[in-house]
């Protein structure tokens, strides 16, 4: 019999914080995760496809259904998604923050946030992207971009000793990205926390109201108190076999993105650097953030012929649409969404903004992800011709916001301390907890998310024990 | 699987490697159980429409010029759900076929 104080399922940015503050603290911590312990020696100089088939679930085919099909790439390894992602870390917009506080009563995290932030860009080592790191990709973007006059300028991204490998999106060769297997997750080891791996949560088990622990594909994990951090897709199904609520699985937002190529007539050879070093957000109150990025050939998703000359730009958008995540036993979520025209109109504005700062750089040509501008040599049929959801070619990296915190239990599933309203001693702490979105890429949110509900759950247990007769 | 993934890459790109179809079978692996089964009927239904419209002949077995009025038909229809599975379709025959490193340098990628 397998017996913690605390259980974690899940070591993603959420997850990863929650097992660190608490085994920090001297709480017998156990780590769920389903994927397996790769390294850098695994994934560092595989091919692009092979990291894929490693670090995503799904070798990265995983979509949503609806007006549009946006294709939404999770990991599956220890550290989840921030082994995959382009370890870009911002705080939360202060615009968030004040509505995390005022429209769902989440007086207690804005208190602290700013600590919370700070702590985290500390312990990660969150910087700006340094100059000599940054080469012409970058210099594209910046220069298109200070060509239009739009305001801009480096990232800040959790690193030590970032080497420009331009491989984020496989994991970082170097153990440079801070990501939650090479940070927090050691961390919380070295600390006593222990990690399971090739471990999957299938129950929440219940008893008298109170969670005492999880069913998993092996053993059965009992524990005082259960934290669930299994991302916005997955939680909604672990959290449903403890309990009902209308909130369950609703408002996902995903953060609709896609890239421009754009095709020059002299090298350019993005791979040399960090992929995504610099941002636009000149356009961030219309809902439009532009960063950088730059994908391999088998991951760009055309075909090129020059790719020594090709510079890249990501985009996203924050939608209107919210969309459902409904948890089937023993599969897949099934996760739909139906994008609102707005959301169309504004996703064509992006990549129009997005095109122009290529043009103005200098390309000859730009591939769009929209139909039917899959390649245009000027921006004229893409701002005066309007497309639908369904010709455009769309991915996500942020879901969000289907296990909602807020300070009432009709409103979200868990209250501002993180533990859901209906089974004592289950908490949750992941993106899906996040009722609206932060605007920016959400992993350092998502983490300052997860200490807020681990320092929670040490007041409780301080408590208890305090309260316990000797 | 293989003929018409290799006569897909041979219409896009004038070239057709075993090695892609390898590549493709070992990402369809790590993928679910509905994805593989999604992408298989894909496959079948883009092989054997042509059949229908061009001579009844499957896609793979067409000439390289009809092949690519064929293909042009899929990436430029109205109807969505046809564009959608072709870009699937062709999304994982190219990303297979430019995972392999002779690929990537032909284009100029790390060399």
């Amino acid at each position: 019999m397998l017996s913690f104080q605390v259980v974690v399922v899940g070591s993603g940015a959420g997850g990863a914080a929650v097992a660190r503050t608490l085994a920090r603290a001297g709480v017998d911590v156990a780590v769920l995760e389903e994927g397996a312990p790769y390294t850098a020696r695994d994934y560092g100089s595989t091919s692009p496809l092979e990291a894929v088939r490693l670090l995503y679930r799904n070798a990265g085919m995983t979509f949503t259904v609806g007006n549009q099909s946006v294709l939404v790439p999770v990991g599956k390894c220890v550290g989840g998604t921030t082994v995959i992602n382009s370890g870009t870390a911002l705080r939360a917009h202060p615009d968030a923050v004040r509505a995390w506080k005022d429209e769902f009563g989440l007086s207690e995290f804005a208190a602290h946030q700013d600590r919370l932030f700070h702590e985290l860009e500390r312990d990660l080592n969150v910087v700006r992207v340094r100059s000599e790191i940054t080469g012409e990709n970058t210099r594209v973007f910046r220069r298109g971009s200070e060509t239009l006059g739009w305001r801009g300028g480096p990232l800040t991204r959790m690193e030590r000793g970032c080497r420009g490998a331009g491989r984020c999106y496989l994991g970082c060769p170097n153990d440079a990205k801070q990501s939650m297997n090479v940070s927090f997750i050691p961390e919380a080891v070295a600390s006593g926390a222990r990690l399971f791996t090739g471990c999957r949560a299938r129950r929440i088990l219940v008893k008298n109201g109170r969670a005492v622990g999880v069913q998993t594909d092996g053993p059965v994990f009992f524990a005082h108190a259960v934290v669930v951090c299994a991302g916005a897709l997955f939680t909604p199904r672990l959290v449903g076999t403890a309990l009902k609520h209308p909130m369950l699985g609703r408002n996902l937002q995903l953060h609709p993105a896609a890239r421009v190529i754009g095709e020059f007539d002299r090298d350019i050879r993005g791979w040399n650097e960090v992929p995504q070093a610099y941002h636009v957000d000149e356009f961030l109150e219309e809902g439009i953030s532009i960063e950088g990025v730059f994908l391999p050939p088998a991951l760009a998703g055309a075909s090129i012929e020059r790719f020594d000359r090709v510079a890249m730009i990501g985009y996203r958008i924050l939608e209107r649409a919210r969309g459902r995540v409904f948890g089937f036993p023993r599969s897949f979520p099934f996760v739909f969404y139906w994008l609102h025209r707005d959301d169309v109109r504004l996703f064509q504005r992006a990549t129009t903004l997005a095109a122009e700062i290529l043009f103005a750089a200098g390309a000859k040509k730009v591939r769009t992800s929209v139909h039917p501008f899959e390649e245009i040599e000027s921006l004229r049929g893409l701002r005066s011709t309007s497309v639908g959801a369904a010709d455009l070619e769309l991915s996500a990296y942020h879901a969000q916001g289907t296990c909602r915190m807020a300070d009432s239990p009709e409103r979200g599933v868990v209250d501002p301390s993180g533990e859901t309203w209906q089974i004592k001693n289950l908490y949750v702490a992941d993106a899906s907890i996040m009722p609206a979105t932060p605007r920016h890429n959400p992993q350092l949110s998502i983490m300052a998310f997860g200490v807020h509900v681990a320092e929670n759950i040490l007041k409780r247990l301080r408590k208890e024990v305090a309260n316990t007769p000797h | 699987m293989k003929a018409t993934l290799l006569a897909l890459l041979d219409t896009l790109l004038e070239r057709r490697d075993p090695r892609t179809v390898e590549r493709v079978e070992r990402l369809l692996e790590a993928s679910s159980r509905a994805v593989r089964f999604g992408f298989h009927v894909s496959l079948l239904i883009f092989d054997w429409t042509a059949f229908f419209f061009f001579g009844f002949e499957r896609f793979s077995t067409l000439p390289l010029k009809v092949r690519r009025r064929y293909v042009r038909l899929w990436t430029r229809t109205g109807l969505a759900p046809m564009r959608h599975l072709f870009l699937a379709l062709r999304t994982v025959a190219l990303s297979a076929f430019f995972d392999e490193r002779e690929h990537e340098r032909a284009v100029g990628y790390r060399c």
